[in-house]
């Protein structure tokens, strides 16, 4: 048999039960072909399971061990792992749309459970944003000794470690109450569930981990100075959906805050 | 790729003695405590991140230490195309921490873009040996250096199996040039579970080639015994660890630990206990 049909035979047999092991794997002294090759399998799964737990603690507490267990292991079966790096595992590809978070959203036994979706997508922010490249601050002395008209053909950017966020769940709170154990919590204590508009950036100041609740006046500056070519750009698409905002103070406001640290 | 490797050589001292598996749970002990260790095996995998507390740590502690670097993304074997992004990565670490070695596994790990994120042992045929050498040869290519080769455990063999385990290593480090990583436990391991000498894999093995050696911990499953990285290393290791360092010499040597990972102090023990047989055997050299 040829390395190739081994090789795929093998795969096969980590995400499916079903195939003819004795095809190419042989007995052992103590065990079948089957038994031999369900190691593997076990470890491949109970590694993908481990990896899921470790990006998505509070997914497993909202929904408990057995039930996250439960969840992953379907993921699992029909997500195989699509890079080298588990850590990346049920990462978003455009192309497959096939985010744990896509996932939970499509999961008919938490159609329930709006949120959910949303929660996980703020795990897998912090996650990416753990290992992102590291930002300086804002050369603040580079930036005045431009003319202020040299300002408007700059394009400003977010840290590399940040991404940002909007929900109509209150998923800061959700997660912020389930970073306690529950006799840490008051019991009297929940989050309500009120469905709104909540805007967040998940980001890394240093190495300090951050969750920020932004306003939709400062997250929406955020996501248009993202989209936008220039600085100019950017004012001339956020008037036209706000026209009363004072962008000088609203500029200054997110440079004092950390949230923008360079330009080009 | 032969004159970086001479410069390298007559500059740093080989590694020696005994060294630990760095865990994230106890990058505070060591910077706060500068505990007596002679080097430290980081995991590459877990640095492949662009930024972050990760290589902020390691960056510190390789000020203090000597740094090896071990991965399990390579996927030698694979049929699927070498990732050229992975060997970009560890080529920018390398650069950045030098570390004294670089390893990763015989074995292969995805196949059509599906990653088993595992270690799955070769079919021991003259196809993969050909196909795996050539990939280790474009690897160090890649990277301007020798890398070492470690052997896996296993709990299956193949239908298609043409040789022994032994025979393909030792070919593989001989047509691609590459050193070696000698794990003691996964021999001994492959060696209950397919029911083979393990002195015999040691024997066939190219002993000037084997550059550092592995010792850690499984769990025995009745049936077979499984390679968990969670336990203390078990007395028939250390034995067959014995036999190794006469038959091959005193080698730096790793106490790996990834699952249910022990205080500190714990893989400090298990360190002084390798490190007394090396000291023994090169006292008696």
């Amino acid at each position: 048999m040829q390395l190739r049909e081994v090789q795929g035979l093998f795969m096969d047999a980590m995400y499916r039960e079903s195939i003819s092991t004795e095809k190419f794997i042989k007995h052992s002294p103590k065990r079948s072909a089957d038994e031999c090759l369900a190691s593997y399998r076990g470890s491949v799964r109970g590694g993908l399971l481990k990896a899921l737990q470790d990006i998505y603690p509070v997914m497993n507490k909202l929904l408990g061990e057995h039930a996250f267990e439960g969840l992953s292991r379907k993921y699992i079966t029909s997500n195989p792992s699509r890079s080298s790096n588990i850590a990346e595992y049920s990462s978003y590809l455009s192309e497959l749309n096939d985010s744990f978070a896509d996932f939970i959203e499509s999961f008919t036994p938490l159609k329930n459970y709006h949120y959910m979706a949303d929660v996980a997508r703020l795990e897998w922010s912090w996650h990416e944003v753990f290992n992102e490249a590291d930002n300086t601050p804002l050369n603040l002395e580079q930036l005045g000794l431009m003319a202020p008209e040299q300002h408007l053909k700059l394009k400003f950017k977010r840290p590399h470690a940040s991404r940002l966020l909007r929900s109509p769940w209150p998923i800061h709170q959700i997660w912020t109450f389930n970073q306690n154990s529950p006799s840490a919590n008051d019991q009297n204590e929940s989050v309500s569930l009120i469905n709104g508009d909540y805007y967040l950036l998940v980001w890394r100041q240093g190495y300090e981990m951050r969750i920020d609740s932004l306003s939709n006046i400062e997250w929406g500056f955020l996501h248009q100075l993202e989209r936008s070519t220039c600085f100019s750009h950017a004012i001339e698409q956020f008037l036209q959906s706000h026209p009363n905002e004072n962008i000088s103070e609203l500029f200054y406001s997110v440079i004092s805050q950390g949230w923008i640290v360079d330009f080009n | 790729m032969s004159s970086i490797l001479t410069k390298r050589s007559s500059h740093t001292p080989p590694l020696c003695g005994a060294g630990l598996g760095l865990r994230s749970v106890h990058y505070q002990t060591i910077l706060e405590t500068l505990p007596n260790v002679n080097w430290f095996e980081a995991l590459t995998d877990n640095y492949m991140g662009s930024g972050g507390l990760p290589l902020h740590y390691l960056e510190q502690i390789s000020e203090h230490y000597p740094i090896t670097l071990h991965g399990v993304g390579l996927s030698l074997g694979s049929l699927d195309p070498l990732n050229t992004d992975y060997i970009q990565k560890l080529k920018q670490l390398i650069q950045r921490f030098q570390p004294r070695l670089v390893s990763d596994h015989l074995c292969w790990s995805s196949i059509d873009g599906i990653h088993g994120n595992d270690l799955f042992p070769m079919p021991y045929t003259e196809e993969a040996l050909k196909h795996i050498v050539e990939r280790i040869k474009q690897v160090q290519d890649a990277l301007g250096q020798r890398i070492l080769i470690e052997n896996v455990s296993s709990y299956v063999t193949y239908q298609s199996d043409e040789m022994t385990e032994w025979t393909f290593l030792a070919e593989v480090v001989k047509q691609a040039d590459c050193d070696l990583l000698c794990d003691v436990n996964n021999i001994y391991v492959s060696a209950q579970n397919h029911q083979f000498d393990p002195l015999v894999y040691l024997r066939a093995l190219p002993h000037e080639r084997i550059k550092e050696i592995h010792l850690a911990g499984y769990e025995d499953e009745g049936s077979h015994l499984l390679d968990t990285h969670g336990d203390v290393v078990h007395p028939p290791v250390w034995k067959l660890y014995e036999q190794a360092i006469e038959m091959i010499g005193p080698v730096a040597t790793l106490i790996e630990w990834d699952t249910n990972i022990p205080t500190f102090s714990t893989l400090q023990q298990e360190a002084k206990k390798a490190a007394l047989i090396l000291e023994q055997f090169d006292a008696a050299a």
